[in-house]
């Protein structure tokens, strides 16, 4: 069962869940690269601040810092910023901590354009530079109930971990029976013309635009795909193989994340599929007031999966037009 | 180091020393001190001055570009500084300006015009 919009929020579950962790296994520690309070570690320091390391700005360092803790036995997770968690650090994570396989937990909050706060704090590619690495797991997952799940799977991962957060409240989409998976992508509801495949903050999207597509009379099918990697491939191929076209969603550039993916299984698979990548079209964004005009102004709206999925079926009429949801406060709706 | 092996003495650097960052002030997350003697060290002039003394600031830019070296001018400054309207310990770092605060705030620098 899924909630429906606008979804109820909640506040800092990743911290919650997080503390809950570590005061079950000694072995967990936790860094902040001077975003405490924004990455929801505050309640770690406050809770166990023998066990909380303050980095500072100083992304590089931290980054090598966990690699040695995870040498010595310990697991670490890293708090920042998704930029400053991936881009600014990236050689530090290749040689400190994916070549190794050490199991470092590096968690980037506010993705792709959540953030109004410019290209500088605006991770676009962190999908991509993760992805990339060797020996790398990657997730971004959705919801709150998700993200509990989340913290827990990702503890006994081998190797490293990129786990992508949305910042603030977090809503609730899924119901208390719902169950993460890091081994299987999670098909929320099935249908023929149409799979669209999201990850992350795009899912609500998703469900949002497959609600319009089926009121059009089209038959949509929405994947949820928090783990980008390791890709769960055969429900990929699955989905597509069903449906006549496909579509992707992602908070990230459509260049090297979720939608790169889905297309490069769909082409080694000989699936014959078209496809539209819903994503930031491989620009940088801007700055602005808020979040809610960049998702729009970089057609990473409902009204864009909508659109996207009516071209690429080739539908010749207008495409069905979206309902613009309220988004009271304390409230989450997709834009 | 860049700057002093290859002598860039028409560099100087104003660098905002204001002891704030997100998690508090710098000096309890990370000590940087002694800032003068590390910039001395890799071959720099360095001027230690209080950032919101205009004269100050004017009088150690003027030595600064007498150097043969690049220099540094390190400003001690406070993000909370110049407005006395601002509530007791205001962080500047982050600091949200209500209405009324922004109606404050503007009386206060055009009373001083």
């Amino acid at each position: 069962m899924i909630n429906q919009p606008p979804y109820p929020t909640v506040l800092k579950p990743y911290g919650h869940a997080l503390v809950q962790l570590a005061r079950q296994r000694e072995d967990v520690v936790c860094l902040s690269g001077d975003l405490t309070r924004q990455t929801e570690v505050d309640l770690f320091q406050e809770e166990l601040p023998e066990r909380f390391i303050h980095a500072g700005m100083a992304e590089a360092n931290m980054i090598s810092v966990a690699g040695a803790l995870a040498r010595r036995g310990f697991t670490p997770f890293v708090h920042t910023f998704g930029v400053f968690a991936t881009r600014r650090p990236l050689d530090q994570i290749v040689n400190c901590v994916a070549l190794p396989n050490l199991p470092v937990r590096i968690v980037g909050f506010m993705p792709g354009v959540s953030s109004p706060g410019g290209p500088s704090h605006q991770a676009i590619d962190d999908v991509a530079l993760m992805r990339a690495l060797p020996n790398m797991t990657v997730v971004d997952v959705a919801d709150a109930v998700e993200i509990r799940q989340a913290v827990v799977a990702i503890a006994d991962v081998a190797g490293p971990v990129y786990l992508r957060l949305k910042r603030g409240e977090i809503p609730v989409i899924f119901d208390q029976h719902h169950e993460f998976s890091l081994e299987r992508a999670h098909v929320v509801c099935d249908g023929e013309d149409v799979v669209i495949f999201a990850s992350g903050m795009m899912l609500s999207s998703a469900l949002a635009a497959a609600q319009t597509l089926e009121d059009a009379g089209v038959s949509v099918a929405v994947v949820n795909v928090p783990v980008i990697k390791p890709l769960d491939r055969a429900t990929v191929i699955a989905a597509a193989s069903r449906a006549r076209v496909v579509v992707t969603a992602e908070n990230h550039s459509i260049i090297g994340g979720l939608g790169s993916a889905v297309a490069e299984v769909i082409a080694e698979e000989g699936l014959a599929r078209r496809l539209r990548r819903v994503g930031l079209m491989d620009t940088f964004a801007q700055g602005a007031q808020n979040a809610a005009w960049l998702f729009k102004r970089y057609g990473l709206s409902t009204q864009d999966v909508v659109d996207a999925s009516w071209q690429v079926l080739g539908r010749a009429l207008e495409a069905p037009r979206a309902p613009v949801l309220a988004s009271p406060p304390g409230e989450y709706a997709p834009v | 180091m860049f700057a002093a092996h290859r002598g860039l003495s028409n560099l100087v650097v104003l660098l905002d020393a204001n002891d704030s960052q997100v998690d508090g002030p710098v000096s309890s997350i990370t000590t940087l001190e002694p800032i003068a003697q590390k910039f001395e060290s890799f071959g720099w002039a360095a001027f230690d001055v209080d950032g919101h003394d205009v004269a100050a600031l004017s009088a150690a830019l003027a030595r600064a570009l007498e150097q043969d070296r690049p220099a540094v001018l390190i400003a001690r400054t406070s993000t909370a500084h110049g407005l006395d309207c601002l509530p007791e310990g205001a962080d500047g770092h982050f600091i949200k300006i209500s209405g009324a605060l922004v109606d404050d705030a503007l009386a206060e620098l055009e009373a001083r015009l």
